[in-house]
């Protein structure tokens, strides 16, 4: 009797009125990602009523897309409209692309990228070529109040891989709006990748994976890896690289360095976390998304770095931009500056800021360095050490661009690492911040093991029958409260 | 592999199931702990500075039958009504809201601390002294260059309590009004302001002076339970370098003084006995308004 009017004493002082409103009204204060627990709630009534209508193709499909739209509008409001508008612009212009040839063909792929191109540009990149005229010319043009629609980066790139693959003719434009829309519409990859080919997705859309013990334990394992990466590995490592990263001066050269190797990790573990959420998800509803993250910090060159590394965007910029340059056809020096262009461009799709630019120059650069030297190198165990370590530090030193506010915070960050360093500053370091310490170490650990002994641990979970998973899936969600921020950090991918 | 849609279903209600259950754990007053370890509660983490936005956004509905709707503005007052106070009217003592503890107890409690820059000062202390007293620090407010204005009319405050949920509260205000000479709206926002913490223990620490304090004393000690108040009216601490507030010394001095009382003669006596030792680790979280930039009301 006592415990019955404690639970009703509970469900007095909640407030159904204010929880219906957050569940179901967007706001910019608290945009949905997969870390919110409201979203996990709604996603698990969501996912109960579409096992319901699973066996109803064109009900399900419908049933998806709408909650993919809902979950849309819950990331980025009004931008729903315009996202529409994309889709359904897209949709017509690759129908009438397949229809057409010779010049009109390369005419209208032309103008649908540029449509496409058109929204990312002005919301993406108005303000950073208002700021560069400004100083080129001297102009007093005013800036423009601009809110990035979340997402925009990604669909844009999978709507223009549609319509070039579609005019490369490697598919057929689709007919039914219906799957055109799930393709594009698809919430686990639609706010922030992976980058889905239409080649990959499109003929999975009316033969989703039937549900079955091992596709449930692995989506479970891929959701809560995910939850685990971000909320409680790079959340935690985030609250010490923005400390360094917001004041450098104020910190030794070692707790700077050790800030640019927490952001290394932070980075890492923040995308490749969200990515193994979004895979999870999609994985659950039946559909396989390709894996965007393959252990890129055990890479022993920048070349198989890339490779491992947002495999969906590398894999995009080399089939986009780099092959239709030229690629490595048109002789030595032509190979290396077509690589320098793609990752210029993949540094600008980051952010406009010439410090992106500047990032995605780098590491064009040792691309092409080392194209140049892989011959040449022999391969010894020893060599293969040193090029592990020399990738590891060079991305580091690259992400310093990347993080930092601007390029004197990022040179300050250098001048204090290469200045002021002394051994004092890491023993200081272990026993004032001993829980980022121990963390960094696991990271280093996690990442140095290799993939295959990581799979052969996770799938010896999989003997455990399916009623206890959601044990798991409470205990896990349990310890990233025990030990998360009271603020999430958005996703770091969500600004781009 | 056999497919079954069941297999599904149960994704779903793992998710809900789950989900709701941390939701319910989050808005129980109780606290579970396993092991000694406090199992938190969904958005009642953590430890480092908190934004100043994030703190507007506090969720304050669990909040609305306990809050009278009139706290949140000033009651027009005619200037004709502002009495010149008697004596004793000024040391008049408000009504017991909660059952008296006539012995110092040893329960642990969640204790918050709501204050002007002062607060700022005494945190480091309050908390060495809690953590070693075996209670937990878990929220502090700094709401600089505020005046019980701030602290009264805006419901700030309620939105704070409602989110931490305490269960003992120090109050440490008034040093940005000790010049002030208008008794009858001190007092009136001082009541008002003690309607928001009345339904949790406190005690209300009145500012330090150095010897111009007019009228926020008193107005203070007669909104707040008489008992329930410590005056520092007649304190000599040692002076910080900006010759306002107290230096680190001069906290800890002040904090000895108020623990001996909180644990003796306080209205609600808890256990304070001075630390074993300084430094303990700050897991609490600071919640920093400036007054010039965010009234409250």
């Amino acid at each position: 009797m006592l415990q019955n009017i404690e639970v009703i004493e509970v469900l007095k002082g909640i407030p159904f009125e204010q929880i219906l409103r957050d569940l179901f009204l967007y706001s910019t204060k608290e945009p949905w990602f997969f870390t919110e627990y409201s979203f996990l709630l709604v996603f698990g009534v969501f996912v109960f009523f579409y096992a319901l209508l699973f066996d109803w193709n064109i009900v399900r499909k419908l049933y998806l897309v709408a909650f993919s739209l809902f979950f849309y509008y819950k990331s980025s409001g009004p931008f729903l409209a315009l996202f529409l508008t994309q889709v359904t612009c897209d949709y017509v212009f690759a129908q009438w692309i397949q229809k057409s040839e010779g010049f009109s063909k390369k005419l209208l792929v032309t103008i649908s990228i540029l449509f496409s191109l058109s929204f990312l540009l002005y919301f993406k990149y108005a303000n950073f070529f208002i700021e560069n005229t400004n100083l080129l010319l001297l102009t007093h043009f005013e800036f423009v109040d601009l809110f990035l629609p979340i997402g925009i980066s990604f669909y844009t790139f999978q709507s223009i891989s549609y319509l070039v693959d579609v005019y490369r003719g490697q598919i057929n434009a689709s007919t039914n709006f219906l799957d055109y829309a799930f393709y594009m519409t698809f919430f686990p990859h639609l706010v922030a990748g992976p980058i889905v080919r239409a080649s990959d997705f499109l003929g999975q859309v009316n033969h989703p994976t039937r549900p079955n013990a091992f596709v449930f334990k692995e989506s479970f394992v891929r959701i809560l890896l995910g939850l685990i990466k971000k909320l409680f590995i790079a959340d935690y490592l985030a609250k010490y690289v923005d400390m360094v990263f917001e004041q450098p001066g104020f910190y030794t050269g070692g707790e700077n360095l050790l800030g640019v190797f927490a952001y290394t990790f932070q980075i890492y573990f923040d995308f490749s976390g969200y990515s193994d959420i979004a895979i999870g998800l999609a994985l659950l509803v039946g559909y396989r998304l390709k894996e965007n993250f393959d252990n890129p910090y055990n890479s022993t060159n920048i070349t198989v770095f890339w490779r491992k590394w947002h495999i969906s965007l590398s894999s995009w910029l080399r089939d986009y931009v780099y092959i239709p340059l030229g690629g490595n056809r048109k002789g030595e020096f032509n190979t290396y500056l077509f690589l320098l262009i793609t990752m210029l461009i993949g540094g600008f799709w980051h952010g406009a800021s010439w410090k992106f630019v500047f990032w995605g120059a780098a590491h064009g650069l040792a691309l092409g360095f080392h194209k140049l030297i892989k011959n040449k190198i022999p391969d010894y165990w020893l060599i293969s050490g040193l090029g592990w370590l020399s990738t590891f530090l060079f991305v580091s030193f690259c992400w310093i661009f990347f993080r930092a506010a601007d390029f004197p915070s990022a040179l300050e960050i250098i001048n204090r690492i290469a200045y002021h360093s002394q051994w004092q500053d890491f023993a200081g370091f272990w026993y004032s911040r001993f829980e980022i310490s121990v963390l960094l170490l696991a990271v280093m650990a996690i990442v140095m093991i290799p993939q295959k002994f990581k799979q052969w641990s996770i799938e010896r979970l999989y003997y455990i029958p399916s009623f206890f998973w959601i044990f798991f899936l409470l205990i896990a969600l349990q310890v990233i409260i025990q030990f998360k921020d009271e603020v999430v950090q958005p996703f770091i991918y969500f600004q781009f | 592999m056999k497919s079954n849609k069941g297999y599904l279903a149960w994704a779903g209600l793992c998710f809900v199931a789950v989900v709701s259950l941390l939701f319910l754990y989050s808005y129980s007053s109780e606290t579970l702990m396993i092991g000694g370890v406090e199992l938190k509660k969904i958005g009642g983490a953590s430890i480092v500075e908190e934004p100043f936005l994030d703190t507007l956004s506090i969720d304050t509905s669990a909040m609305v039958e306990q809050i009278p709707a009139t706290t949140d503005s000033i009651p027009e007052t005619p200037k004709s009504k502002l009495d010149t106070t008697s004596q004793d009217e000024m040391f008049s003592v408000a009504a017991p809201v909660l059952p008296d503890s006539t012995m110092s107890d040893s329960t642990h409690h969640r204790i918050l601390l709501i204050g002007d820059s002062e607060a700022g000062g005494m945190k480091n202390v309050l908390n060495d002294y809690c953590r070693s007293n075996g209670h937990k620090l878990v929220a502090t407010v700094e709401w600089y260059s505020a005046t019980s204005m701030n602290f009264a009319r805006g419901d700030t405050i309620s939105k704070i309590i409602s989110r931490y949920k305490p269960t003992y509260i120090f109050v440490l205000f008034g040093l940005n009004e000790v010049l002030a000479r208008d008794f009858a709206n001190r007092r009136a926002l001082a009541r008002m302001f003690q309607k928001r913490i009345k339904h949790v223990p406190y005690s209300w620490i009145g500012p330090t002076n150095w010897g111009q304090d007019f009228v926020v004393t008193d107005a203070f000690r007669a909104a707040a339970d008489s008992a329930a108040f410590f005056s520092s009216k007649t304190m000599v601490l040692p002076k910080g370098e900006d010759g306002r507030h107290p230096s680190l010394n001069g906290y800890r001095i002040w904090m000895s003084y108020i623990a001996n009382w909180v644990q003796t003669s306080a209205r609600w006596k808890i256990k304070m006995l001075p630390p074993v030792r300084s430094g303990y680790p700050k897991k609490y979280r600071t919640i920093i308004l400036n007054a010039a930039e965010y009234r409250g009301y």
